[in-house]
């Protein structure tokens, strides 16, 4: 009876109904089976209501969402531009970092290709660039940058992560400080690689007055990563209280400063910001549902003997995670593998001696690559339409980028200190 | 008649969602104000963002499920044909409809728990109150995805 429970479950998820409703399905299942009245999974639900970093989220988002409306991407481009378009294959360097502030920014990548990417496809065509690597870089940058806070995935698996205990407990600012390092490197790599690969096509002179204009054209955005970075690190604000900050300061500055955003257009802006944290809240509130049933069931327990009986090593372990986050990615949106995988894995991992703030940034660093894994990672679908290209040319454009980027993702999955860093300074 | 209807329902439910998120961002920018400037908070403040957060998840689940927001594995929606679209459309609708219906009845016990334990939410408003949402929403979606069995929105 229960197998065709669990049948029905993975069917329904297959066949692409809604995931709230898939993981409230396995949640009311997982109580139907253990004799438990389904009350529990509305009192669940109700855990929503609790946690009091989760109003983060629909702050950060609504944040982001105003930026991409408005010129930011613009902006952003021409400071960056200005700043590193003299170095050797300066302009793609400019698009890593500028996709990767915006993504950190506006969290959901898509919106990173649809906004930046539109804009910087045709320039690193014009600079000479082929067409394949201008592709390539503007459909895998669209995820580069969910390591840098506030990105709302780093977020969320904070949130998701402290909910359960594994013995070692963690600050949201630690895993913060931890994601810095590995984009960072993510972000080398890739220019290493370009300038390997195409350091002489274009340069622009750098000039302080092309400089100057762009920071005067951007200098009431330029406060942002500040308010948010000093905010956060120095302590000053709670995670939640940068988040209302931002929120009211991108609104005030969009709106009324730069009027890129009209008033009449703000509802709509807040209203499509809002259905998209409703419907990642609503499967966070179903997975804790799910992840009370599973740790009642003491499932995350019992899958780290099944696999320890096999796998003893930690570094075997990690490669399968690797490769499992990398299936997942593809398939799943980044938070949904957040909220549903993170309460199975984290204990096992923790089991491994893989410190939560670690499995955090490696499940980020694989998630992001997951975005555009061929055959069906999310953003070669995104790239493919907003550019009007086959998706198969996209698929040939991304390898190398993500040949790079998966070396990346070795190294902070093999050498914890990449993310562990802040431990040195304690 | 029946457009009219559901035209200003949704109207309204769009103007709800918005109002709570500027709401939300209020109180909470108020919050930080009182507590830096006047090192004193508003008593109800924190309690009122978390229920805002709350009704904000649960407005926003109904709108996304009136214009097929929400996420889901998008698999076979990505290599299929018409037909198969179609057909798995139809099973995964009366599945999530189903499964919001239970919810919806599942809550209705939790608030009437609520409500006799007469527990405090924001201020001097009980707690009930607030969590009624869970069963109205999940109602509300349970309903939507039965009609869209039978009338199929656009993917947006």
């Amino acid at each position: 009876m229960i197998w065709v429970g669990i049948a029905l479950v993975l069917a329904l998820a297959i066949c692409g109904a809604p995931l709230f409703v898939v993981v409230l399905a396995a949640a009311i299942l997982g109580f139907f089976a253990s004799d438990i009245d389904i009350v529990v999974v509305a009192i669940e639900l109700y855990r929503i209501a609790d946690t009091p970093l989760l109003v983060s989220l629909p702050l950060f988002t609504f944040a982001g969402y105003v930026l991409a409306e408005a010129n930011t991407s613009e902006r952003l481009m021409n400071l960056c531009r200005s700043l590193f378009g003299w170095m050797p294959a300066g302009l793609a360097i400019v698009g890593f970092i500028a996709c990767a502030v915006f993504t950190a920014l506006t969290g959901a990548s898509g919106v990173t290709i649809v906004a930046l990417g539109a804009l910087l496809l045709p320039m690193l065509v014009k600079a000479g660039y082929p067409e394949k690597f201008s592709l390539g870089l503007v459909t895998t940058s669209g995820s580069l940058g969910l390591l840098i806070v506030p990105s709302v995935p780093l977020i969320l698996y904070g949130i998701v992560a402290r909910q359960i205990d594994v013995g070692q407990p963690f600050t949201i600012q630690e895993l913060f400080l931890a994601g810095l390092l590995p984009a960072f490197l993510m972000i080398v790599a890739l220019s290493v690689w370009t300038i390997w690969r195409h350091g002489r096509v274009d340069r622009v002179k750098f000039t302080g007055s092309e400089v100057w204009r762009a920071v005067v054209a951007a200098r009431w955005e330029l406060p942002l990563p500040l308010l948010i970075l000093g905010g956060i690190y120095s302590g000053f604000f709670a995670i939640s209280e940068a988040a209302a900050l931002t929120a009211l300061y991108a609104l005030i500055i969009e709106v009324f400063v730069y009027r890129d955003v009209e008033l009449k257009v703000l509802p709509k802006v807040i209203r499509e910001s809002m259905v998209m944290v409703g419907s990642i809240i609503l499967i966070l509130g179903a997975a804790l549902a799910l992840t009370n049933f599973l740790i009642d069931a003491q499932v995350p327990q019992r899958l780290f003997e099944v696999i320890n009986a096999s796998i003893t090593h930690p570094i075997v372990f990690l490669i399968l995670l690797n490769l499992l986050l990398l299936v997942l990615g593809a398939i799943l949106d980044i938070f949904s593998a957040i909220v549903i995988m993170v309460p199975l894995l984290l204990p096992v991992a923790v089991g491994y001696g893989i410190h939560p703030v670690h499995l955090g940034i490696i499940f980020i660093a694989n998630l992001q690559i997951g975005y555009f894994t061929p055959p069906i990672g999310m953003n070669l679908f995104i790239a493919s339409y907003r550019f009007q290209k086959p998706i198969v040319d996209l698929y040939a454009a991304s390898i190398p980028f993500m040949l790079v980027l998966m070396l990346v993702l070795v190294l902070v999955t093999y050498v914890p200190q990449l993310s562990m860093w802040y431990e040195f300074f304690k | 008649m029946l457009s009219k209807i559901l035209k200003t329902l949704r109207l309204a439910e769009s103007t709800l969602l918005v109002a709570l998120f500027l709401i939300l961002l209020l109180v909470a920018v108020a919050q930080i104000i009182a507590r830096n400037v006047f090192s004193g908070g508003i008593l109800w403040g924190d309690d009122l963002v978390r229920m805002g957060v709350l009704w904000i998840t649960m407005v926003g689940g109904m709108v996304a499920t009136g214009e097929d927001g929400h996420i889901r594995i998008d698999l076979v929606q990505r290599v299929a044909n018409d037909f198969w679209i179609r057909i798995t459309r139809t099973v995964t609708n009366i599945g999530a409809s189903a499964i919001c219906l239970l919810v919806a009845y599942a809550s209705v016990k939790f608030v009437h728990w609520e409500f006799l334990d007469a527990r405090p939410g924001v201020g001097a408003i009980p707690a009930w109150i607030f969590v009624s949402m869970i069963p109205f929403a999940m109602f509300v979606m349970g309903v939507r995805y039965l009609i869209q069995v039978f009338v199929p929105v656009r993917s947006s």
